[in-house]
């Protein structure tokens, strides 16, 4: 008994801390994606984002201006802007800080400071969406790349899910000739990388009239991926037990109720893993679509070239890159049940 | 006339010939293309000058050498994890739905997205360190002087280089593997492993003798593909380290492609990718040989 | 449950496999500058918000993670015939490439019709060939030094702050002051196929050097103070190509750096009151060096809306707009240099141009001399990583040097 609760305590302290090891990296991306630019270029980074800034404002007699300093992240206070005029503090503030507050409260809770002759602090709260707003701001179209990102990676899993799965099928259940050779050839396709042969293929692409369309760019995609459904699903079709087809068609069933019932059920895990395949690929490709499209574009594109910046400005792309990875995880959280389906 | 065009339509090579079109039409052409580019000297006419500057480049020998370990090493480290978690989960403890999402987050992740999250993290100012130094890990390590200051993860290079990123692919790879061999599991039967247990194997047994040569195919098909891939590493390295420091096969194809601009770099890049496609082939090829006798299906 | 969600989802989407396509007018530039979200907010708010308005068009305005993609992108729609793109902003060195291989337009009348405005000349070399105008000059930037407030502290001894901010200072007080800040403490441009060799231009040109050239006395000088800065040099300087993110990171231990306006002017917009800007330090010549660069807009041939991208350059190269679009850096018009005020953003503008007026300054016009510039970036890089790990030291620098002159020489055309 004492075994087994140990046994157990072992499992779930090793899974806890796989899934830490997981979960943590996101967090961390996450919380960026909710930073402000002074934020991101501190240590140590924070792994919870925070969610208001505390000013520490003074009042300085000599040259009559206003100093605004910041504790950063390692605990010490750095002074970092002055203050001539309201109406650029606040875009300031908005800018570097993340900070949505107008001149004229600026100006009333920075008098504080100057009547009183004393250091005050003044605590504003973050619009936590800000890096966000600025991307679809600026990003103007994102909400298009999104559909077209969907449509693409639909394209690409029916492409794939059928050519693949046929192939697949043909090499595991029937008798054709030169079986190792198709095997061969669809991992092939696989090996030579696609990079070097992209702008041959792109220009060939546009020549078939297929330039800035998701169709277009989903048969790109397709090519490794057929090959990909075809292995995994051949694989599946030779492990299904033909001792239980057999003894379905013993039981009455025809050919057809048998691979409906029984057969697809079991393949099922496999057109599955395929479709996660075809999806992903299709979802987070940049290469090809930079080079086949030009109006529709897809998300990740979109995303990609927001990334083109320094390494000041990381909090963007993070709000760029989550906003991609979210649709990805709903449809991982979707598929998950098929890959795991408990049979029996 | 009308038996003859049934009988066509019956064919199981109705299932092939599609793809096979497709293929010839989208990939094989632009390949041969690049071949024949391959062979072209600068000056006109064919010859092997381009795959004689491209061996005689100080960045080949490492290129091959990073390669090939990279491949290696993470397919038996990757290997062995996804086995273990996919044998785990397919115990489906309470819970274990919950855990496949989370190890699926990895496989969701755009590859801009990683290099995002990694290159925050491998910055010495960046969250690992961060990490480090919450945990104090940072303290510890400092205090036993195997660092001085926080690490900068950055400046590695060599094989140490190749080995944080096969961490860092291990993070985010595995959950493929694992899907592949859990859809495989999926189909095991379990009255297999009960019949064996009642015959008198013990767990460790049935798992090597039982289970894995059925799931034999899943993993075949699991390592293959993770090996063709990890062959052709080069984002990963490139968002982190950025071109030429620490080379590799696919990494050489796209700086000669793509950072310089010269059409005699473009030669040079098209002959590392037709080596690259000939030592994936060779790989390829020896690892089903190898394999291949101990499919008992196909009995 | 979930198969219906799935259903629906799809059968979604496939009603946006029909969705029609965006038709409405668009200008389409393309850019090798305003990268940043910042950048871009910028160009959206105070430029393309009112061309759009009074044009009734949409401005789309995409910029690449690098100058080949963007090359590539416009050589696959001039191959295959399918021209959206409408407008090229390309850094100066990258124009001759466009203009080579026949993708720009000629702009000579339109200069002829500007006539309002005086374009700084400097940059003829890079924006036109053959007596005609391809490329309008947008900004330029130069290389400027800035530091955190509080390394001011630590002087070495002779040299006050006075005298750093008026520029009267060399690359020896640099290396002083550098070592009084401890190890980690300056940012060089050191991330492979970059900016290092226009760091180590500017370097060389304060000494009298030319560029590129790897073993004429300013260049060794130049070489020669990196290996005597070699401790106090940032590990993370060799893979990164700008200082601004860790200058204003109190923890990062970057407290100076000879650096680009624009990175420096981001970096200033971020925390203005942590900073001081200043002008690069002498050299043996007498003088500060720097590399001057700077982007320049263009037409593409058989641009899809010719006449409305010719009414865009007239807004966007004039007085009022080109300030914004430089972003921070010189606008590369005289009329528009002449309205600066006091912010921290005009400071280093005004900067700027005092170091183009009295500085050592080259230009780069020569790329197109080269087979292949980012080898001859390579050549530079090389002797970096040999310095930084230790292979290169005083003893071999002049035998390595003169070993990259040869292989600088080999890649000329």
């Amino acid at each position: 008994m004492n075994k087994n609760i140990v046994k157990k305590s072992i499992l779930y302290i090793l899974i806890s801390t796989i899934s830490l090891i997981i979960i943590i990296p996101f967090l961390y991306l996450t919380t960026v994606s909710f930073s402000n630019t002074l934020e991101v270029n501190s240590y140590p980074k924070r792994l919870i984002p925070r969610f208001r800034e505390t000013l520490v404002v003074e009042y300085n007699l000599d040259e009559e201006y206003y100093s605004i300093s910041r504790k950063n992240a390692s605990g010490s206070i750095e002074t970092i802007y002055i203050v001539y005029d309201f109406e650029q503090t606040s875009k300031y503030l908005k800018d570097s800080l993340n900070l949505n507050v107008g001149k004229d409260k600026l100006k009333e809770d920075f008098l504080v400071a100057k009547e009183t002759n004393e250091v005050i602090e003044v605590k504003y709260k973050k619009t936590i969406f800000n890096n966000y707003i600025k991307f679809f701001k600026v990003f103007s179209g994102s909400d298009k790349a999104l559909f077209n990102s969907i449509k693409a990676a639909l394209y690409t899993i029916l492409i794939s899910a059928t050519f693949g799965g046929a192939i697949g099928y043909a090499l595991a259940r029937t008798k054709i000739k030169g079986k190792e050779a198709i095997s061969m050839a669809t991992l092939i396709v696989r090996m030579f990388p696609i990079v070097s042969i992209s702008v041959p293929m792109a220009v060939l692409l546009i020549k078939y009239g297929m330039f800035d369309t998701m169709l277009g760019l989903a048969i790109i995609y397709s090519i490794p991926n057929i090959g990909l459904t075809a292995w995994i699903t051949r694989s599946i079709f030779l492990s299904v037990n033909k001792e239980l087809e057999e003894a379905s068609l013993v039981f009455g069933a025809n050919k057809r109720q048998t691979f409906i019932k029984i057969t697809t059920p079991l393949v099922l895990p496999a057109f599955a893993a395929s479709s996660m395949y075809a999806f992903i690929t299709a979802w987070n490709d940049t290469a090809v679509a930079l080079l086949l499209t030009d109006r529709n574009q897809t998300l990740a594109l979109v995303i990609h070239k927001s990334m083109a910046g320094s390494s000041s400005s990381m909090h963007y792309a993070a709000s760029g890159a989550i906003l991609l990875i979210l649709p990805a995880l709903v449809f991982t959280f979707l598929l998950k049940d098929y890959i795991n389906k408990l049979w029996g | 006339m009308n038996e003859n065009i049934k009988q066509m339509f019956k064919s199981p090579y109705l299932l092939i010939v599609p793809s096979i079109l497709f293929y010839l039409m989208f990939w094989f052409f632009p390949v041969i293309l690049s071949l024949i580019q391959s062979l072209e000297a600068p000056t006109g006419g064919l010859s092997f000058i381009n795959y004689k500057t491209m061996f005689q480049g100080s960045d080949f020998k490492p290129a091959i050498i990073n390669t090939l370990v990279f491949a290696f090493v993470s397919l038996i480290i990757q290997f062995f994890i996804a086995l273990g978690l996919a044998l785990l989960i397919n115990t489906n403890f309470k819970g274990s739905k919950l855990f496949l999402f989370i190890m699926l987050i990895p496989m969701a992740l755009p590859q801009a997205a990683i290099g995002i999250m990694w290159n925050l993290g491998l910055q010495q100012t960046g969250w690992i360190n961060s990490l480090f130094q919450k945990i104090g890990l940072q303290s510890l390590l400092e205090t036993i002087k195997v660092v001085d200051g926080r690490i900068v993860w950055k400046n590695t290079s060599g094989m140490k280089a190749v080995f944080l990123l096969i961490l860092i692919d291990t993070w985010t790879v595995t959950p493929s593997i694992m899907i592949i061999i859990l859809a495989g599991l999926q189909n095991f039967n379990n009255e297999y492993k009960e019949a064996a247990l009642v015959f008198g194997a013990n767990k460790l047994q049935s798992l090597k003798d039982i289970v894995i040569p059925i799931i034999k195919p899943s993993i075949i098909t699991a390592l293959l593909l993770r090996l063709i891939s990890g062959l052709q590493v080069w984002l990963i390295s490139v968002m982190i380290f950025g071109h030429t420091r620490i080379p590799f096969l696919l990494e050489r194809v796209v700086y000669y492609a793509k950072v310089l601009t010269s059409s005699h770099s473009d030669k040079i890049a098209v002959s590392y990718s037709v080596v690259t496609l000939f030592i994936v082939l060779i790989v390829v090829l020896t690892f089903t040989k190898v394999f291949k006798g101990k499919d008992w299906r196909e009995e | 449950m979930k198969k219906i969600l799935f259903f629906m989802i799809a059968l979604t989407s496939l009603i946006f496999l029909v969705s029609c396509d965006d038709k409405a007018e668009e200008l389409v530039i393309y850019s090798d500058f305003g990268r940043e979200v910042a950048e871009k907010e910028t160009y959206r708010v105070n430029i393309f918000e009112a061309f759009e308005k009074e044009h009734n068009v949409k401005i789309r305005f995409e910029t690449l993670t690098q100058a080949d993609e963007t090359f590539d992108k416009i050589k696959t729609e001039q191959a295959a015939n399918k021209h959206t793109t409408d407008l090229l902003i390309s850094h100066f060195g990258t124009m001759v490439d466009y203009i080579d291989a026949g993708y720009m337009e000629d702009l000579t009348s339109l200069e002829e019709e500007l006539n309002d405005r005086t374009f700084l000349d400097t940059f003829d070399g890079s924006t036109n060939k053959g007596g005609k105008r391809y490329f309008f000059p947008i900004n330029s930037d130069v290389y400027l030094s800035y530091a955190r407030k509080e390394a001011f502290e630590s002087l070495p001894e002779g040299l006050t702050k006075a005298d750093v901010m008026a520029g009267n200072y060399t690359w020896e007080d640099f290396i002083n002051w550098a070592s009084e800040l401890g190890e980690g403490s300056v940012h060089v441009k050191g991330k492979g196929e970059s900016m290092l060799l226009y760091e180590i231009a500017g370097m060389a040109l304060s000494n009298g050097g030319s560029f590129p050239k790897m073993n004429d006395a300013g260049n060794k000088k130049a070489w020669e103070d990196i290996i005597a800065m070699k401790d106090y040099i940032h590990p993370e300087s060799l893979t990164t190509n700008a200082s601004d993110g860790l200058i204003i990171d109190s923890e990062s231990g970057v407290k100076l750096a000879f650096e680009l306006m624009t990175p420096l002017a981001t970096a200033v917009n971020q925390a203005p009151a942590a900073l001081e800007i200043f002008p690069g330090p002498k050299g043996t010549d007498g003088k500060a060096g720097s590399i001057v660069g700077g982007h320049g807009i263009g037409i593409v041939k058989n641009a899809p809306n010719r006449e409305l991208a010719e009414k865009f350059i007239d807004w966007f190269t004039a007085p009022e707009q080109i300030v914004y679009a430089a972003l921070g850096t010189i606008p590369t018009l005289k009329e528009a240099s002449d309205e600066l005020g006091n912010t921290p953003s005009d400071e280093v503008i005004r900067q700027g141009l005092e170091t183009v007026a009295n500085a050592n300054v080259e230009g780069l016009q020569m790329i197109s001399d080269y087979k292949d510039w980012a080898e001859v970036k390579g050549v530079y890089d090389k002797i970096l990583t040999g310095i930084m790990n230790g292979t290169i030291t005083l003893e071999n620098l002049n035998e390595k040097l003169d070993q990259a002159e040869a292989d600088l020489k080999n890649l000329e055309n």
